[in-house]
């Protein structure tokens, strides 16, 4: 069973911790596993832009009554109550980010010329605010330096959750079970929680029910493809850094795969993910010792990173619409009769294959999804 | 190295355990919001040293970078602290990087933090449930015990607070060693809970034994060092008080 995480490090820098690779789930796609709707990314809205991670605000600072803005003619624009009066604030994750792309990009707002915006907690009650979210307030103030109760924190979207995962048992951010193209805030426990209470219970009724066991005829072989494969990373000598990879893997996907997708840039992107693939036999290591030698990891995972990257940016280069998290320009609307559908990817030599299964709609009817301000108000009521 | 401002490391190295250790020095060019972490990932992508040899790069423990996960402890220019929040512009250069002394070094700076996890399995610090039934809903709590809980929860089995307690020994024999202040704040924050009361004199049994709470010396150092800045004294002695009131209770109860 996998309880991996998520796949945060495939793109570089995210809210993710370091060790949220998805290399494993990257290895079980590889030996066979279908990879589900690995284009739905989702990106965080309030995250703290930093050189190693993006550091997550929680959505219940906005809960609490955090108010997004931006200066803007020497004013403080509060453009999500603007924008989206019913629900201001508190728009789902993929709608905010895109709106603080839109006013940073292509409105040319920011903070200092950076692309930043404020989130603002400063007019609230600073005992109230230790108490319900002192623990989120503290990480800014550690990292940044700025008491958040005194000055609005400046945030930037960051990657955050992949909707996909493997067909096989798994628990938490690896699962994909429940969250179709877009997670909704706290359902991450949903993957935690209810899925390990599932999954696991479940793995032994099924393991109870097959009579034999797998052989050593299973493992052995295993072993030693692994072992070859280590000494394999142990030998290599070439002039690239494993770590300069994935930092352009990480650049490219940030850059081409997250908020705004378009089908050139994603085909430029998989292009670059090959010539990576290509670099990646030519990596030298710095490290041959055979105890606690990170460097070998990293190399391992870094294939297994580069498999799934392919899977993210594949699947979202040919689903043309948008749909929850996976946003494109080109395609603006959702399109439930050709793609309402979960995305399976195969493993082949030649990369990875796709298929689509029905979504069971059957409960509850698809509707239009929207929070601007009538539709948004006629959806609450 | 370039011109322009600089960024110098001094890192304790140590190739397993048991090997000797050897110090190093890595300069990498100033970026605005380093840590210390951000800095030896910079040095990792090409793990030259200051005087130009080609290095295995640093090894280092590390996960959430945001002082959640509590791997990452190490001794920043001698004071243990996480290391993703040491801030590099807030630190006198060269910055001197060495494992904690407390534990045992796997590789440079990756210490075995087992001791912690083992004086938890020492104070049961946990609620047995054998999952058979539901339990229904849990017992209420007063906000007040709510939030002197959560002070106490706030640990993240860092290992600061026993790497600068005198009590706690590197060598100490597994098993009977001090717990340390940070085990003792979790058997409170059990002992407090409606449902962790049930267990709480088997928590109490096991603090009174060989590397109980008597063996704090009251340095007071662990709540100085703590970067959750847990109530860890206050949690001693109210471990204390516990302890004793116990004690009183089984000698007239025999």
């Amino acid at each position: 069973m996998l309880a991996t995480g998520g796949p945060g490090m495939v793109f570089g820098k995210s809210t993710n911790s370091v060790v949220n690779t998805g290399s494993a789930a990257g290895a079980a796609y590889q030996q066979g596993a279908y990879y589900a709707n690995g284009e739905f990314i989702q990106v965080h809205p309030t995250a703290i832009p930093g050189p190693d991670k993006l550091r997550l605000i929680s959505e219940s600072i906005r809960g609490e009554g955090g108010r997004v803005w931006v200066p803007r003619d020497g004013r403080p624009w509060y453009f999500l109550e603007e924008w989206y009066p019913t629900y201001g604030n508190l728009v789902p994750r993929d709608v905010a980010t895109r709106a603080i792309f839109k006013v940073v990009f292509e409105m040319g707002l920011g903070i200092d010329g950076q692309p930043m915006v404020y989130l603002d907690v400063s007019h609230l009650d600073p005992a109230m605010l230790e108490r319900k979210v002192g623990g989120v307030l503290e990480i800014y103030e550690k990292f940044v330096g700025d008491d958040p109760k005194k000055v609005p924190m400046k945030i930037f979207p960051g990657m955050h959750y992949s909707m996909g995962g493997p067909g096989l048992f798994a628990a938490g951010e690896v699962d994909y079970q429940f969250h179709g193209a877009n997670r909704l805030g706290a359902n991450s426990l949903l993957s935690c929680l209810y899925s390990g209470q599932i999954a696991g219970p479940a793995m032994v009724a099924y393991a109870q029910g097959h009579a034999t066991a797998a052989s050593d005829g299973v493992f052995e072989p295993e072993v030693k493809r692994q072992q070859q494969a280590y000494d394999r990373i142990l030998g290599m000598d070439g002039p690239e850094s494993a770590y300069v990879l994935a930092r352009e893997m990480g650049e490219w996907m940030t850059a081409n795969v997250t908020v705004v997708r378009d089908n050139k840039k994603l085909a430029e992107t998989d292009q670059k993910l090959l010539e990576l693939k290509d670099r990646w036999g030519r990596i030298g290591i710095s490290d041959r010792g055979r105890w606690a030698n990170h460097d070998v990891s990293f190399v391992k995972q870094l294939w297994n990173m580069l498999e799934l990257a392919r899977v993210i940016t594949l699947g979202a280069l040919r689903r043309d619409e948008s749909r929850g998290a996976h946003y494109k320009p080109e395609f603006p609307n959702r399109d439930d009769a050709r793609w309402l559908r979960t995305t399976r990817a195969r493993w082949t030599s030649d990369g990875p294959q796709f298929s689509y299964e029905p979504v069971d709609v059957s409960l509850i009817p698809p509707r239009p999804r929207k929070y601007d301000a009538t539709i948004g108000a006629e959806a609450r009521g | 190295m370039a011109e322009g401002r600089t960024i110098e490391l001094r890192v304790k190295r140590q190739d397993g355990p048991g090997a000797p250790p050897y110090w190093q020095s890595f300069t990498i060019p100033w970026k605005p919001q380093h840590n210390v972490l951000s800095a030896l990932m910079e040095v990792r992508t090409n793990p030259v040293t200051t005087s130009g040899e080609r290095v295995p790069a640093p090894v280092w423990d590390a996960s959430c970078l945001e002082e959640v996960c509590g791997s990452c402890a190490m001794l920043v220019n001698g004071q243990a602290r996480m290391g993703c929040t040491a801030l590099v512009d807030k630190l006198r250069q060269p910055i001197v990087l060495e494992p904690m002394t407390k534990f045992p070094v796997v590789r440079d700076l990756m210490v075995d933090r087992s001791r912690m996890f083992e004086a938890l399995r020492r104070l049961s610090v946990w609620v047995p449930l054998d999952g058979t039934y539901d339990l229904g809903p849990g017992p209420r709590l007063s906000p007040e015990l709510q939030e002197f809980r959560y002070a106490l929860d706030r640990c993240i089995t860092c290992g600061c607070c026993l790497e600068v307690c005198p009590q706690v020994h590197r060598d100490d024999p597994p098993g009977t060693g001090f717990v340390g202040a940070a085990a003792i704040g979790q058997a409170l924050l059990m002992n407090l809970h409606p449902t962790g009361q049930l267990n709480k004199d088997d928590r109490l049994d096991a603090l009174m034994g060989p590397g109980g709470v008597a063996s704090c010396g009251n340095a007071q150092n662990c709540v100085e060092v703590c970067p959750k800045e847990i109530p860890l004294t206050h949690a001693i002695g109210e471990i204390g008080r516990q302890t004793t009131l116990k004690w009183l209770k089984d000698i007239f109860a025999r």
